[in-house]
């Protein structure tokens, strides 16, 4: 047990070690985490994670890993404003697959300060607000 | 006993990560300060000759580290191997160092929207990687304070790149290899193959990450980065720099750019450790605001 905890603890170091390393490249391209929720209550954030790429002309990525991913459909970049869009499908309560829509602000582009995507989600008849930094 | 690998394997994680936390600023002088604000600092250095090469390093406000001492009268001509050659090092011997080069993007440069709009930010509000003591790649790599050395090992059929400020790193140009492997690692430097056409040595460099900037913030890359080098030695003391870039993830189309690089004779490798220097130590342990120095974590 003890050799578990201690596995554990290391890979979290490693892991915390890793994750900082910086993406310099296209602003997207990268793993980013934070919540969405239709109200600032606990019982209502949802964590997510975001894996976004960039071939160069679309941008692509996966929503979060695991048995629930889901693949991004559309995601655009207006660098004129640094606004953000991203359409995917998440599952809502009833299990449904729904359209989830995001429409957010990239802020602190170019930096490795706290660039972070804010602005608000859709989800059905769901509205709430959206907030997720790179790791 | 497997209790006792793991511990062992933990320990030697966190002392690396707390290395980083030992060291406090040293003393230094802000003569190295990049445009940006932050750079890194100057030790003393360990002969009267580096001092004085080093103090024009410094005049150049840490914009490449000087501007070329080429000696007064017309220069040598290019000193060649007995195959005739060009070498583009220092004569055996004798010691000297490589400056300028740096030259990349301007308002010429096909960019791709996000590429122009991540220039125009870097350079408004952005801190280079290489104030971090981030080693940086093809023409970053000459712009490095206080020069770089060029090492022909023949005998190896490499050529060596080394820097003297920055992160105390070279790169390898490897003479002896026609394809760059297959399924490369992203890398700082990527991987390097040079060719002699005539007197100019070619170097086509792939295998690029995205952790560092290619320049002062001009030319942004993505992982598709292909950089073609071409370097002429037209006499002992100039060297002229073509740089290609080649990157569909961040350019609509390749482009090139032309700098000349002066050689400073007389001057040779010193001992430079970024991390001692860096004045700037909150940008060298974060990404942060502030620097936390509660955690062992550094991020």
């Amino acid at each position: 047990m003890k050799s578990v905890r201690l596995l554990l603890c290391l890979l979290a170091v490693i892991a915390a070690t890793v994750s900082v390393v910086a993406q310099e490249g296209y602003p997207l391209t990268g793993t980013w985490s934070g919540d969405w929720g239709v109200s600032a209550k606990e019982a209502d954030r949802n964590h997510t994670t975001l894996v976004l790429g960039w071939d160069g002309k679309t941008i692509s990525g996966i929503v979060d890993p695991g048995p629930d991913t889901a693949k991004i459909r559309v995601a655009t970049l207006d660098t004129t404003k640094w606004t953000v869009r991203m359409e995917y499908d998440l599952k809502d309560k009833s299990g449904k697959l729904v359209p989830f829509i995001v429409e957010g602000k990239l802020q602190n582009p170019a930096s490795r300060k706290n660039r972070t995507i804010v602005g608000t989600f859709t989800h059905g008849s769901a509205k709430g607000d959206f907030k997720i930094t790179m790791d | 006993m497997r209790l006792a690998t793991l511990t062992a394997a933990l320990l030697l994680v966190a002392s690396l990560s707390a290395m980083v936390l030992g060291q406090g600023p040293g003393p230094t002088t802000q003569a190295g300060q990049g445009a940006q604000g932050a750079g890194q600092g100057i030790t003393p250095p360990p002969t009267g000759a580096q001092q004085g090469a080093r103090g024009q390093a410094a005049q150049g406000g840490g914009r490449g580290g000087g501007r070329g001492a080429a000696a007064a009268g017309p220069a040598l001509p290019t000193p060649r191997w007995p195959d005739g050659k060009p070498r583009l090092g220092a004569l055996p011997g004798e010691k000297g160092l490589w400056n300028g080069g740096g030259s990349t993007a301007d308002n010429t440069t096909p960019y791709q929207p996000w590429a122009r709009a991540v220039s125009d930010d870097r350079r408004a509000n952005a801190m280079e990687p290489h104030t971090r003591c981030k080693p940086s790649g093809g023409p970053r790599q000459f712009a490095t304070p206080y020069g770089v050395e060029i090492l022909d090992m023949r005998e190896l059929q490499r050529i060596y790149i080394l820097d003297v400020g920055g992160p105390h790193t070279f790169r390898v140009i490897y003479m002896d290899k026609k394809e760059h492997p297959k399924d490369l690692e992203p890398t700082y430097y990527g991987h390097s193959i040079g060719r002699w056409e005539g007197d100019t040595l070619v170097v086509d460099t792939i295998g690029f990450n995205e952790r560092m900037w290619i320049d002062r913030g001009q030319a942004p890359h993505t992982e598709k980065l292909h950089l073609i080098e071409k370097f002429t030695r037209t006499d002992m003391n100039s060297m002229t720099y073509e740089l290609t870039v080649e990157d569909p993830g961040a350019y609509t189309a390749t482009w090139s750019r032309t700098s000349q690089m002066s050689f400073r004779a007389n001057t040779e490798l010193f001992e430079f450790i970024c991390q001692d220097n860096n004045f700037a130590p909150e940008l060298l342990v974060g990404t942060r605001e502030f620097v936390d120095r509660s955690s062992v974590i550094v991020p």
